[in-house]
């Protein structure tokens, strides 16, 4: 701190240290890990639980999913095709792979993939809404990479209680604008930039090929 | 962080640890001796501010400019007078933080051991004799639309406070903890500390704390309790805890108990297929002596056959597993009949694949999802194999990178690709929020057939010279082009909006620093109203904020100040107003005190329509019994 404008600054203590209180000192930050200190350590994964857009509440220790090892990633997936997203979790520190099976109670869900023809072929960049059960929800298909870990080429909706989707709405990367009315929930659609209508929307499977 | 709390760099350089060691990630990373000028010093920081009053920042200087700039100005801030921090000050912080250190180890203990043995009479014991409480009297329900979790919380802040005896008091607390039939954990967390007279250390010390209880109210059913707590104490010292009756107030500025049925999220990596031991793990080799690593990979995902199972790549510093996906979730590892350790093999001259750079993205754009791995290009040959056609491509990836991700960001039907690049130098300034002067990111414009070009200066898509360890895409105007949000483990990242003529113009997400040790982020429309948020993963530290919170106000000139001040505030959750304005929530929603953060996850767990955040934190952890800061 007495150097704020040089990281490679050594300080020496100010003062004496109480060895019955384990205090140390480290007179430069880039050693500490070197000299076998902890740096944040046993810090618990987080869980934070969206209160409907108006904040969240900390869900931290009843999720379970609060590892006190050294986390670096996170994707959530639906690994079992029930509309429930997993979570895979990377530590370098504490278990190096956690997959944790989600156990919320089942709710209604709707997952989409993307078949582009002007738009790149899996719809990376399109905009899906999807409005069911008076909600309006604005997803982008972005497999985003977090850290050095990336999620599917796919989107997936809540659905809550709704068991039919009012109206679903694709802007394709393109530029071009689908928009398809009261589709089924609970479950995996694939949707064709190339194919107008109805006929666009199919459904997946799970098993069975999905035509690229 | 562990109980104990250390005064080892926190007390002088609270926040240069924190942030020293977020360096210390890619300097361990990527080899270390890059620095490149010994004893450098930052810009000047005046000149700098009145640029972050700019939604739209210049573009980096060429290095040339850059390098005689740093050096008048490292000439101008020693005129300016602006240097170490003056000795007594100094050796206040380290005073304080020894008795934050003395509260940690000696009293603290005592409040968590007699409440998590139910002890009323020890509990007594502690309070002093006119001991005054004050707690919310409002209890606002907290409603989760879920049938397994209930969540209650009062906070000072919904209305009046409620004045409670000692009496009174202990029958609140122990109201509390008759919610756990067995003994719960618990655990008292320092947060702010210093006497109420500066300097006077024989005055009344006040300060701020987290109380948590947490166990099984019955096998299976999770249970926590969370208050924040402000107190007040005589000066602490070991003689005073031990003979008790020290605690004069406490304010209960929020309290909250969370339980639920069952727990929401059980690991089953093992029953599903994985074998934990195929990839690296610091906590197993720190046993046999070994120095940890500051990251190991990560797990990248895709449904590479399109059976509508998803597959699972996990890359390691131990090696690359693939995982296909099949019923019920289960995983099988394919890396050796998807071909993958074939075209591993084919470059074993490379030495172990820098697996930083690795994603599935469908490159050819033929429908299925191809591989880059460590600057390595495999075809996925519809489903079947991977096919290695590294030696047709162009592309040369940089040594350096900590990261990639993927977007059209000219709309030309093909996905380009941005390669995020850390700093490389540890001997810049904290404040100046660069690093290195020599790597920026990069875009590659995919021209087809496996050929890329390098459009980063055109475009100019190098994000300034900061120190990147991820990047997201989304398109944050809601104009149709993909956008990209570049952090910076130093400072304020930059958001670089297209202009849809294949360039990119840098604009702040505020008009003054308010991000620091971003080591990763993601992006999504928490509040669903049509705009999608950021969610920085950034670094918290109880003891750097007490550090830099006993600081004078004027410690530092005001522009380093306002640097200071973000260094460990934590995690920040950006909420998208519209016209590339923002509003920063992560504290007022208390998203933002993780710890040591890196890649979250915004997914809507729980299936409500909204998204719900996971972060992970933590960096090296070595010895439950030894202290942190």
């Amino acid at each position: 701190m007495s150097q704020p404008y040089n990281r490679g600054a050594r300080i020496s203590a100010p003062g004496q240290l109480d060895a019955k209180l384990q205090e140390f000192w480290v007179e430069n930050p880039w050693d500490i890990v070197r000299e076998g200190h902890n740096l944040s350590a046993f810090e618990r994964n987080r869980a934070f639980l969206n209160l409907r857009g108006h904040g969240f509440v900390d869900i931290s220790f009843v999720s379970g999913a609060d590892s006190d090892g050294d986390g670096r990633a996170a994707v959530a997936a639906d690994f079992r095709n029930n509309g429930q997203l997993d979570l895979v979790v990377r530590q370098v520190g504490g278990g190096p792979i956690l997959l944790y099976e989600n156990r919320f109670p089942p709710r209604h869900y709707l997952k989409v993939s993307l078949r582009g023809k002007q738009t790149n072929r899996l719809g990376v960049g399109s905009r899906i809404t999807v409005e069911a059960g008076g909600l309006s929800m604005v997803r982008e298909l972005y497999p985003i990479n977090t850290f050095q870990s990336h999620a599917a080429c796919m989107v997936h909706f809540g659905l809550a209680d709704a068991d039919r989707v009012d109206r679903l709405t694709v802007r394709w990367l393109s530029g071009k604008v689908q928009t398809f009315e009261n589709l089924p929930a609970d479950c995996h659609l694939v949707i064709d930039e190339g194919i107008d209508g109805p006929a666009a929307v199919s459904v997946v499977t799970p098993g069975q090929q999905i035509p690229p | 962080m562990s109980d104990r709390q250390v005064r080892s760099i926190v007390v002088v350089s609270g926040w240069l640890f924190a942030l020293g060691a977020a360096a210390f990630v890619c300097w361990a990373l990527f080899g270390g001796t890059s620095g490149s000028r010994a004893g450098s010093v930052g810009r000047n920081p005046a000149s700098r501010i009145p640029e972050l009053d700019q939604a739209e920042l210049p573009s980096a200087a060429s290095p040339a400019a850059e390098e005689s700039a740093v050096e008048a100005s490292a000439a101008a801030s020693k005129k300016e007078g602006i240097s170490e921090l003056p000795e007594s000050e100094r050796k206040y912080l380290w005073e304080v933080e020894h008795h934050v250190n003395l509260l940690a180890d000696v009293g603290f203990p005592k409040v968590a051991a007699a409440l998590m043995h139910a002890d009323r009479e020890r509990l007594a014991a502690i309070l002093a004799e006119g001991f005054v409480a004050e707690v919310p009297g409002v209890e606002s329900e907290i409603h989760i639309d879920s049938p397994v979790i209930h969540v209650a919380r009062r906070q000072a802040e919904d209305g009046p406070l409620e004045k409670m005896d000692a009496d009174a008091f202990l029958d609140y607390l122990m109201a509390f903890r008759a919610r756990f039939p067995k003994e719960p954990r618990v655990k008292l967390s320092v947060k702010g500390f210093a006497p109420t007279v500066r300097y006077n250390y024989d005055s009344t010390w006040e300060g701020e704390c987290l109380l948590r209880m947490w166990g099984e109210s019955q096998p299976g059913q999770p249970e926590e309790v969370s208050m924040n707590l402000r107190y007040r104490l005589p000066r602490p010292k070991e003689e005073l805890f031990e003979k008790g009756g020290w605690l004069t107030h406490c304010t209960v500025l929020k309290a909250q108990k969370a339980s639920s049925t069952h727990f929401l999220m059980q690991d089953v990596a093992a029953e599903r297929g994985i074998d934990t031991s195929l990839f690296h793990d610091n906590w197993i080799l720190q046993e046999k002596g070994l120095r940890p690593q500051p990251v190991s990979g990560g797990a990248h995902l895709c449904d590479y056959n399109r059976d509508g199972w998803l597959d699972m790549l996990v890359n390691d510093m131990k090696g690359v597993v693939f995982y296909q996906g099949g019923p019920g979730g289960q995983l099988t590892d394919v890396t050796e009949d998807s071909g993958i350790n074939a075209v591993l093999a084919g470059h074993l001259s490379l030495g172990a694949p820098l697996t930083t750079i690795t994603t599935f993205a469908d490159f050819d754009n033929d429908g299925w999802e191809d591989l880059l791995l460590g600057g390595l290009f495999l075809r996925n040959e519809e489903g079947r194999q991977f096919a290695d056609v590294t030696h047709f491509s162009n592309f040369v990836p940089t040594t350096s990178a900590t990261n990639v991700s993927v977007a059209d960001f000219d709309r030309d039907g093909l996905v380009d690709i941005y390669i995020c690049v850390p700093g490389q130098s540890k001997s810049d300034s904290w404040v100046e929020g660069k690093s290195g002067r020599s790597h920026g990111n990069l875009l590659y414009r995919n021209l087809g057939n496996w050929q890329f070009e390098n459009v980063t200066e055109r475009a100019n898509a190098g994000g300034g010279f900061r120190s990147t360890f991820t990047a997201v895409w989304l398109d944050v105007n809601d104009d149709g082009w993909p956008d990209v949000h570049v952090p910076n483990e130093f400072g304020n990242g930059v958001l670089l909006v297209n202009r849809g003529d294949g360039t990119f113009s840098e604009h702040s997400l505020m008009p003054y620093p308010c991000d620091f040790g971003t080591m990763g982020l993601t992006c999504g429309d928490f509040d669903n109203d049509g705009r999608i948020d950021i969610y920085t993963a950034n670094m918290y530290s109880k003891a750097g904020n007490r550090v830099i919170g006993n600081l004078l106000p004027d410690a530092y000139p005001p522009e380093v100040m306002a640097v200071m001040n973000t260094y460990t505030v934590g995690s920040q959750l950006y909420r998208n107003l519209g016209n590339l304005k923002f509003e920063r929530l992560g504290v007022k929603y208390a998203v933002n005190d993780c710890g040591w953060a890196y890649g979250p996850c915004l997914a809507d767990f729980d299936n409500d329509g909204f998204l719900d955040i996971f972060a992970t934190c933590g960096f090296i952890s070595r010895d439950r019994g030894k202290p942190d800061g």
